[in-house]
């Protein structure tokens, strides 16, 4: 087990795309740290990096504080789960969890027993004698775990390796994963574009855009305090609220961010700050909850709200917030201001 | 629109359905036995004793003036059922004249060498056209492809310059070398490397793999079907040979049952068809031994030999 150190990362593929944009990481020896970002943002390429299918064309990576560029895949002792699985089709699920034990020569003996034994962790234990082709998406995506977990490395890497799975399966696979972390207490690199997997895992939240990291912190700290306009949008479903508004005392134009859960419909207590009257245009049940969109007439907000039967497309609401429940942005920027005193338009 | 009305639509196009199929099997049954009457006479007729084989088939052949026997256009009694069926044919191919077994084994020790090393080498080829970026890779598959296009008659005096060249004229080795660095496997196989997931190679390498284990555990079972498909179409191609080895090898004791098998039917026409079954023999077994694996290849690799 190890940590990782990312240094000034960059890759650059020939043609001149800029994937991965001069990063700096700091991964903790047993953490499980989650890479997430809308596609092509870099995420997998830096994974790729760091289990070295990726040449980087600057800055430094250390695992272990062992000194990695340049080192084959096979001397960095990483374990990687595909998205697509990569299960060798033709060999059985028995040989496809040895084939590692077999490349580093561990005897017989000592690969049946830790072949058997992961599959019974992961409950593949009675599909050993199959073929990949004979498999479910949900067992093959287990032998892809197996596969990488079989044999102890320093670091497991995971690039959205259940973004294939339906969202029951999806939902007990991430248990199983992090119990796995906890059981392990390795360090797991995890990629998703799934923001659910991303809060619910991590340790940490490493938020990409444009091949540059955003933010990196705590999932609860993502969610409620986040650095810039980027972050604050891509993590929440329904996506934050956005609203144009300045900040005296030279009005300077900023947006203000608000959770649709921390909007009120109808406040009446005098600490509400209103923020506009509008026509319910959509309404979303989703069982003990809604969503609510509410036309403000400059602009359209979602707010998450118990389900009422009250609440009807058509139907007028004010619609208010709390003071500290609102984010404010520099509209330039896009980075959070310390200031919370805002004017609304 | 009418129940029954919809009814006798459907009852229609089925009707139509059944016919459409039926004309389908007419047609395929049609062409399967155009295709397969020689091969059915060829074996039928291996159960002749030479005295109906020269009864139904001498008339083809006539005394010529220097005393040898020439061909002569008359009509010949085409018969598919012997009149007694006995292996006499077989008996003398295979136990007393001991020529053709010779010729049989010349054939092997031809084939399968090209076979082994055309396979080995191409599996290795391409390999390197599959994962390998160069400059100069696409430009080679290129000129690889293009000598894969040429009919073989062009490359024919090249290679018996080369042949000279390397005194390997009339010697095996004149067949073997130009036979084990053919383009068509590489370009087969190459496509079908090309198939082989990235993120399986990847996963190999991860766990432990190196390059040469990579090609050996992962690649090559992957592409078993266009390996398999690959030895067959070249066992085949090189099974029937002749004009390589008229031009390259015109010796008549190193030359293949290929070439012998023209003698035999200008000559001993009474054994002509034990030999030719005896001799269709391996490439049948090869063919059924693999026939999934070749159809699948050929699915693959999207185009054929010539």
């Amino acid at each position: 087990m190890a940590g990782i150190i990312l240094k000034n990362l960059t890759k650059i593929y020939p043609g001149g795309n800029k994937a991965v944009d001069d990063i700096s990481l700091e991964i903790a020896n047993g953490e499980f740290v989650v890479f997430v970002g809308p596609s092509g943002c870099g995420k997998s390429t830096t994974l790729r990096m760091i289990a070295g299918l990726e040449e980087c064309t600057s800055g430094d990576i250390f695992i272990g504080g062992e000194h990695m560029n340049g080192v084959e895949p096979k001397d960095r002792d990483v374990a990687l789960v595909f998205q697509s699985y990569a299960l060798y089709r033709h060999m059985t699920v028995y040989d496809n969890l040895a084939f590692t034990l077999r490349m580093k020569k561990v005897n017989k003996k000592e690969i049946d027993s830790r072949v058997r034994q992961i599959a019974e962790m992961l409950e593949i234990d009675h599909l050993l004698s199959r073929k990949p082709s004979a498999l479910s998406g949900g067992e093959s995506q287990r032998v892809a775990l197996g596969r990488a977990l079989v044999r102890k490395r320093k670091v497991y890497l995971f690039d959205e390796p259940l973004s294939n799975l339906d969202a029951k399966l999806r939902s007990s696979m991430r248990a199983k994963l992090i119990r796995l972390h906890e059981e392990l207490g390795a360090t797991f690199v995890y990629v998703t574009h799934d923001q659910t997997e991303a809060m619910t895992m991590g340790d940490r939240i490493v938020v990409m855009n444009k091949g540059r990291i955003m933010q990196c912190d705590p999932p609860q700290k993502i969610y409620s305090h986040p650095e810039n306009m980027f972050t604050a949008g891509f993590i929440g479903t329904p996506q934050i609220n956005f609203i144009d508004g300045t900040i005296p005392p030279d009005d300077r134009p900023v947006k203000l961010a608000v959770r649709p859960e921390s909007l009120l419909l109808n406040c009446e207590s005098e600490d509400c700050i209103y923020l506009g009257s509008g026509k319910v245009e959509l309404v979303e049940l989703l069982g003990a909850n809604m969503n609510v969109h509410i036309d403000l007439g400059k602009t359209s907000v979602v707010l998450i709200t118990e389900a009422d039967p009250g609440i009807a497309r058509g139907e007028v609401f004010h619609v208010s917030v709390r003071p500290e429940d609102v984010l404010v942005f520099d509209s330039q920027t896009g980075l959070v201001m310390e200031a919370r005193s805002y004017a609304a338009v | 629109m009418s129940a029954p009305t919809l009814a006798a639509r459907a009852a229609g196009k089925k009707r139509r359905a059944v016919i459409k199929i039926a004309l389908l099997t007419i047609w395929a049954a049609v062409f399967s036995v155009i295709f397969l009457l020689p091969t059915i006479l060829t074996i039928t007729n291996s159960f002749m004793s030479p005295g109906e084989i020269a009864s139904n088939y001498g008339a083809i052949f006539a005394k010529g003036e220097a005393g040898g026997k020439v061909f002569i256009s008359e009509r010949v009694n085409l018969k598919f059922i012997p009149d007694m069926v006995t292996l006499r044919q077989y008996i003398t191919v295979l136990f007393k004249s001991p020529e053709y077994l010779f010729k049989f084994w010349n054939s092997v020790i031809l084939v399968a060498p090209i076979v082994l090393f055309q396979v080995g080498i191409a599996a290795v080829a391409s390999y390197g056209f599959s994962r390998y970026r160069t400059k100069t890779r696409n430009l080679l598959f290129f000129a690889y492809i293009v000598l894969m296009l040429m009919p073989y008659q062009v490359t024919l005096v090249p290679n018996y310059l080369v042949s000279q060249f390397l005194k390997t004229l009339n010697t095996r080795w004149a067949i073997i070398l130009p036979g084990i660095f053919s383009p068509f496997a590489v370009f087969i196989l190459t496509k079908a490397m090309r198939r082989v997931p990235k993120s399986i190679i990847e996963a190999a390498r991860l766990d432990g793999a190196s390059e040469w284990r990579v090609f050996t555990r992962i690649c090559l079972p992957e592409c078993k079907s266009a390996i398999y498909s690959v030895i067959i179409l070249v066992f085949i191609d090189y099974w029937n040979m002749v004009e390589q080895v008229l031009i390259l090898m015109n010796v008549p004791e190193k030359q293949p049952l290929s070439v012998f098998l023209s003698k035999i039917n200008a000559g001993e026409i009474s054994l002509a068809f034990a030999v030719a079954t005896i001799y269709m023999i391996p490439a049948i077994l090869l063919f059924l031994h693999g026939e999934d694996y070749l159809v699948e290849g050929i699915t693959y690799s999207g185009r054929l030999k010539g």
